[in-house]
């Protein structure tokens, strides 16, 4: 306490329009008595508070983190600056401020503050008193293009994968300031634009070309999983069971499946093959044919659209016991190719694809149109797939420059299909199609606010819950302008929760706010942890993408995420995990009584994600408590942070966490680290792959932690009880980000109002996750659009 | 993410070798280029250029030798290096004034990777206002991007980082990209060999000259009709929205011209193998990078590339050499002596990549030279010690010898704070490119040559 205070007191009082003595002690300042008479609640219930237990650090000319709390005035003032209310509030709740070293607030005056801050910010700001902020226009960003190609065009073969990745701001990759485009990606535009329309329209000929599929035989699945080994390109069958995999025909007909195959004989017979289609044996070989020379087993068949499954199948395995070459012991099935031709009867328009006659759909009547009725057609398409493809309607002005476009192509004789091929390519790299434009007011006339048109809202609405493009129910409710009447937007926003497709939020929004999409690059060390396959990867990935699903198709309550005594799994995940009875590949809804497991943080994907390949790491777990669940992040670490003196014998044989705690030896690391550490200490039990153990290396695990005023928890159950008692400030966190990827853009500190009003709304409301999104889709900066230069 | 497929490393170096006999560049230059070009072309041998980038710093006692001059010893990791003797200059006490904080807190190695070519200091930003500046590699690509196919080739293994905060605040933009188009527009790396492949060779090889040019005109109309959409879009944009049109405007324009070159014939046979994908082997994988690169100067399909070996702050681990943990853990060493030689090791196997391929473009004849002479490869990194996090005295060397603008085989060491980017514009002076200032350069460095 000194000059610093004093000072802060002057700058305070006489900012409010009081007068005070320069040289009033420090203490008096404590009673409430000067600011008595001000009828306004911030100067006469936080002011004082302030002034006694912040004032000293936060103020004058270079106030501790840059914040200047004694320029704050009145309630108005303060609620101005939403942001730092909510920090100070934060922060005294969790007792980090005033730090330990200087004067405490009694409980009860703590409390008092904690509790008017608190209702302060619970207040609703009134909509039209809200500046909904701008979002810069947003290509599509990889998962967008291939999800708005499924269900625009009915492809599913992925086109984007092949474009360059996203970069991600603000923790997502749909972000419009950071979306670049680039030559390299328009290339891949057109490419794509070629191959889609060519996949999704038959153009008519006299010698149409049978398609060809080759698998790669690498890639099938074995079942069971044991006895394919794969080497030297070829597969190779030892038990009874059978290589498949899932095809997708587009086009119905007649198809030739084509394996070649050879044989090791042992025993009497050799080895018989059988080849089947979902499920049914289609026919049955010998296999003669040995490795110099593969023959070509083939067998033709009829097939409807859609999913099927091929397998080939081992069926008279044999193992000689008395063999001695031990490569002459087991009866052998050697895969090298399988390969469809079809449909055989590819002039047949019954074999076209459903995208051709959803495209074109008004094929005209004779082989041999008059010019007039091909303009008429293409006319007709083309409104038809820009409207769908722009996500509102065509202009006349661009249906003429797209039939300008036909017309050019169009020469007599050739098939309409062909004629039509470039227009609707063109559609494609368009940059209607391409972005997701919301055109300005005015571009002259800055901080103009206009609420969206439905179709620009329609289009929020579904790349946020679907990653895609409108569907026809939305898209005919603007086109009747009735979007936002008669309840329509929070019917259609439930109907859309429960639609598959809300597997786009899933991978999209819930892969990159837990981060588990980080899980393809995580290399944990083989050899320390070599239960770590591709397949324990593929199921830790599942079981989050399950479980968010979950929350959002069943409209469970957000806290769940934080407490669920319950996870998704499969045979080999609950194995891992120490669960008894669960069986075989499928995953379902399993109890965690007794597993040391509950909520999100437990899930074995994000304790890979936050540990170093070798050993875990506390501060990453910690880090990402705070900035995943608590929205909290903690700042980075200076940098020059000096050299850990490191003490050869601790490091050999401490544990992570005693090597962790040496950190926090140094005062300035301290600061942060004794909030972070602790959060990461209660998940000591979690091995690098998130594994259960009761031992780091020969050492007891430690999961006991304690935070910054006191509270002392252990374990994962011990971190549950401490987010529970947080649980708003977790409902805020959860807003703040589902807010910031349904925009697209970072939120700022005029959005603090909006995901106010988000959380305190969903917290009304049993924190169903329901409520937290219709909230969003209510809130001013998804509704509303603003000029800014 | 594709699946990484089995690739034999004999499969492409077979393809290389016979690659080696490839029609000569000198042949194929005048195609692309104009008259009086080509006739410049004939006087001077194509400089080819290329940046390649290693991330987290390096072990600095095994990298800087002790003497200066053409007579020093090479420490261990420059060992590998001792085929190539005559081949590279270490360059010693350059920096990257842009990388440092300057008031804006950690976040080195976002700003490393985007400042080691810019010589600017990125705007802190988690996505709004992205700024940097013009990347060097860009420049070369905007010059030299006449006379080929392709302006310029960006690569990597490491895809941007899919979730989370990158660096300290810093948009993945600034962690993941080297290549700068503009200020606000960073060029994507692919990091797929088959993607660049089908790209450098075009996936439809077998298609008929007649249907290709009739695929190219459709292009050319399409294009088109998508400027004059943007166009029209543009003018009712605010200033933001407008810069992203401008972007797209930027990309159809390139695209076009790209069509124009190639009408002037099919794109050249390629004499390797189509890669299958990633390779599970990270040494695979790199060298199937280099080899792409090799196979694109030598059909003269681009002069200009960079290479990102991995991400700035990459925690990749490297258990094919015994170092289970991840680089940028280990990289903190805090004077750890075992965490040291963890580096060093990276270190040198990041160097015997390179090694292999600067081999392979000195095996690749041109005319009666080879691609090494005629090449300006400058490899490092823009963090010094990955413990300190300092961005002077880094690891720098310049392989080649630039068609005989440069003298390599010395080790030279500048004073202290001397822009990196004076080497850059150095650089660019070689390729005939006169830029009076890049970045933060102060002028260009002097004794390269003689």
């Amino acid at each position: 306490m000194g000059a610093a205070l004093v000072a802060g007191v002057a700058l305070l009082v006489g900012g409010a329009g009081h007068s005070a003595e320069k040289s009033q002690p420090a203490q008096a300042a404590k009673s409430a008595a000067p600011f008595a008479v001000n009828s306004d609640e911030f100067a006469a219930r936080v002011g004082p508070f302030v002034t006694a237990y912040c004032g000293d650090c936060h103020s004058g000319a270079k106030p501790e983190a840059k914040l200047d709390l004694t320029q704050y005035h009145d309630t108005a003032g303060a609620l101005h600056d939403r942001r730092v209310w909510r920090t100070a509030l934060a922060k005294l709740r969790a007792h980090e401020m005033p730090p330990a070293d200087q004067t405490q607030p009694s409980a009860a005056e703590r409390g008092a503050v904690i509790q008017w801050i608190d209702e302060q910010l619970a207040k609703p700001v009134a909509f039209a008193a809200q500046n909904p902020g701008r979002v810069t226009i947003r290509r599509l960003n990889r998962a967008e293009y291939n999800n708005t190609i499924r269900d625009l065009v009915g492809v599913e073969f992925h086109p984007a994968d092949d474009f360059p990745a996203d970069d991600v701001g603000y923790g997502f990759d749909n972000i419009g300031d950071v979306l670049a485009m680039s030559p390299l990606l328009m290339e891949k535009y057109f490419d794509a634009a070629e191959r889609i329309m060519g996949e999704a329209i038959i153009v008519p000929t006299d010698r149409p070309v049978i398609p060809i599929k080759t698998f790669n035989v690498m890639e099938m699945t074995a079942t069971p999983p044991d006895p394919s080994i794969r080497f030297g390109g070829v597969r190779r069958l030892i038990a009874n069971g059978d290589l498949h995999i899932s095809w997708n025909v587009t086009r119905a007909g007649d198809y030739r499946l084509s394996v070649r195959a050879f044989g090791r004989k042992v025993g009497d017979e050799v080895p018989k093959m059988s080849i089947r289609l979902d499920g049914e044996e289609l026919k049955a070989f010998d296999v003669k044919t040995e490795r110099k020379n593969p023959g070509l087993y083939e067998v033709v068949t009829a097939l409807k659209r859609g999913e099927h499954r091929v397998a080939i199948a081992f069926t008279n395995p044999f193992t000689d016991d008395k063999a001695k070459d031990p490569r002459q012991k087991d009866r052998t099935l050697f895969v090298a190719t399988l390969e469809t031709k079809g449909p055989l009867d590819a002039k047949n328009p019954d074999s076209y694809p459903e995208s051709h006659r959803k495209i074109i759909f008004c094929p005209p009547s004779s082989a041999h149109p008059s010019p007039e009725e091909r303009a008429e057609c293409a006319k007709k398409v083309l409104k038809k797939f820009a409207t769908r493809a722009f996500r509102r309607p065509a202009t006349d002005e661009e249906l003429g420059r797209l039939m300008k476009l036909f017309e050019a192509a169009n020469k007599e004789g050739d098939p309409l299909e062909r004629s039509l091929q470039t227009a609707l390519e063109a559609v494609l790299v368009s940059p209607y199609f391409l972005f997701r434009v919301e055109l300005d007011p005015d571009p002259s006339k800055p901080q103009l606010t206009r609420p969206l048109n439905d179709y620009e809202l329609a289009s929020r609405l579904s790349y946020f819950l679907w990653n895609s493009m409108p569907d026809d129910e939305l898209a005919s409710l603007c086109d009747r302008g009735a979007l936002r009447k008669d309840g329509n937007l929070e019917s259609q926003t439930r109907r859309m929760l429960k639609d598959p497709k809300i597997q786009g939020l899933v991978d999209n929004f819930g892969g990159q706010w837990l981060q588990t999409r980080r899980l393809a690059a995580a290399t944990p060390d083989k050899s320390a942890y070599p239960q770590f396959d591709d397949s324990l990867r593929a199921d830790m990935k599942t079981e989050t993408e399950t479980f968010f699903a979950h929350v959002a198709s069943d409209d469970r309550s957000i806290l769940d995420f934080i407490d669920a005594e319950y996870t998704w799994a499969n045979g080999r995940l609950a194995k891992f995990y120490g669960i008894s009875g669960v069986e075989g590949d499928d995953f379902r809804r399993v109890s965690l009584a007794g597993a040391h497991r509950s909520g999100v943080f437990t899930q074995a994907s994000i304790l890979t994600i936050t540990s170093n390949p070798s050993r875990t790491s506390p501060v990453k777990r910690g880090k990402w408590v705070l900035e995943t669940l608590l929205g909290a992040a903690p700042p980075p670490p200076p940098a020059d942070v000096p050299p850990l003196a490191e003490d050869k014998k601790t490091a050999l044989t401490g544990t992570v966490r005693q090597r962790t705690e040496q950190h926090r030896a140094n005062a300035i690391c301290a600061s942060c680290h004794k909030s972070m550490d602790p959060l990461g200490f209660a998940l000591e039990h979690f091995d690098p792959i998130g594994g259960y153990r009761e031992k780091d290396g020969p050492l007891p695990v430690d999961a006991s932690g304690s935070l910054p005023g006191g509270q002392k928890f252990e374990g994962a159950d011990g971190l549950r009880d401490v987010l529970r008692a947080r649980q708003d400030q977790f409902c805020r966190c959860l807003s703040e980000k589902l807010l910031t990827y349904a925009l697209g853009r970072g939120l700022e500190d005029y959005d603090e109002a909006a995901v106010d009003g988000i959380a305190h709304t969903a917290a009304r409301n049993d924190y169903r996750f329901s409520s937290l999104i219709i909230e969003i889709v209510r809130s001013a900066p998804f509704q509303l659009r603003r000029t800014t230069k | 993410m594709p699946g990484p497929s089995k690739l034999s490393r004999r499969t492409i170096l077979r393809g290389l070798g016979t690659a080696v006999a490839l029609p000569l560049l000198d042949a194929m230059a005048p195609r692309f280029a104009s008259a009086a070009a080509s006739a410049a072309a004939a006087t001077k041998p194509a400089t080819r250029v290329a940046w390649v980038y290693v991330p987290n710093g390096m072990h600095m006692r095994d990298w800087t030798p002790t003497a200066t001059g053409a007579d020093f010893e090479l420490p261990k990791t420059l060992e590998i290096l001792k085929d190539f003797r005559k081949d590279f200059t270490v360059l010693s006490g350059l920096a990257q004034n842009g990388a440092r904080p300057l008031g804006d807190g950690p976040g080195d190695h976002a700003r490393a990777l985007a400042s080691f070519l810019t010589g600017t200091h990125p705007r802190k930003t988690g996505g709004a206002d992205i700024k940097v500046g013009k990347s060097v590699d860009q420049v070369a690509a905007e010059s030299l991007g006449r006379y080929t196919r392709f302006a310029s080739l960006e690569l990597g293994c490491e895809g941007s980082q899919q979730a989370g905060s990158c660096d300290s605040g810093y948009s993945c933009a600034y962690s993941s990209n080297i290549a700068w188009k503009s200020e606000t527009a960073p060029v994507p790396k692919e990091i797929n060999p088959r993607l660049v492949f089908e790209r450098l060779f075009s996936a439809g090889g077998n298609e008929s000259d007649q249907a290709r040019a009739r695929r190219e005109q459709h292009r050319k109309s399409v294009l088109d009709f998508v400027r004059d959409d943007a166009s029209r879009l543009s003018g009712q944009l605010g200033a933001t929205d407008r810069r992203k049109m401008d972007e797209y405007l930027t990309s159809v324009r390139e695209l076009e011209q790209r069509i124009t070159r190639r009408e002037s014939g099919p794109p050249p046979k390629a004499n390797m193998n189509r890669p299958d994908g990633i390779p599970r082997e990270f040494a695979d994988h790199i060298q199937l990078m280099f080899d792409l690169m090799v196979i694109a100067f030598q059909t003269d399909s681009t002069r200009v590339a960079t290479f990102v070996i991995a991400n700035e702050g990459s925690n990749r681990n490297y258990p094919m050499i015994g170092v289970s943990d991840g680089h940028h853990e280990t990289s903190h060493h805090g004077g750890d002596k075992t965490k040291q030689e963890k580096i060093a090791k990276i270190n040198r196997f990041h160097m015997e990549q390179f090694a292999r391929f600067i081999g392979k473009l000195r095996d690749a004849k041109e005319g009666d030279s080879n691609l090494l002479e005629r090449s300006m490869i400058a490899y490092g990194s823009c963090i010094g010690d990955g413990d300190r996090h300092n961005h002077d005295k880094l690891p720098v060397l310049l392989a080649g010898h630039g068609a005989g603008t440069l003298t390599p085989g010395r080790h030279i060491e500048y004073t202290t704070e001397t822009p990196l980017n004076n080497l850059w514009l150095s650089m660019l002076e070689r390729l005939d490119i006169k830029l009076d200032k890049l970045g933060d350069s102060t002028g260009r460095l002097t004794n390269l040559h003689g």
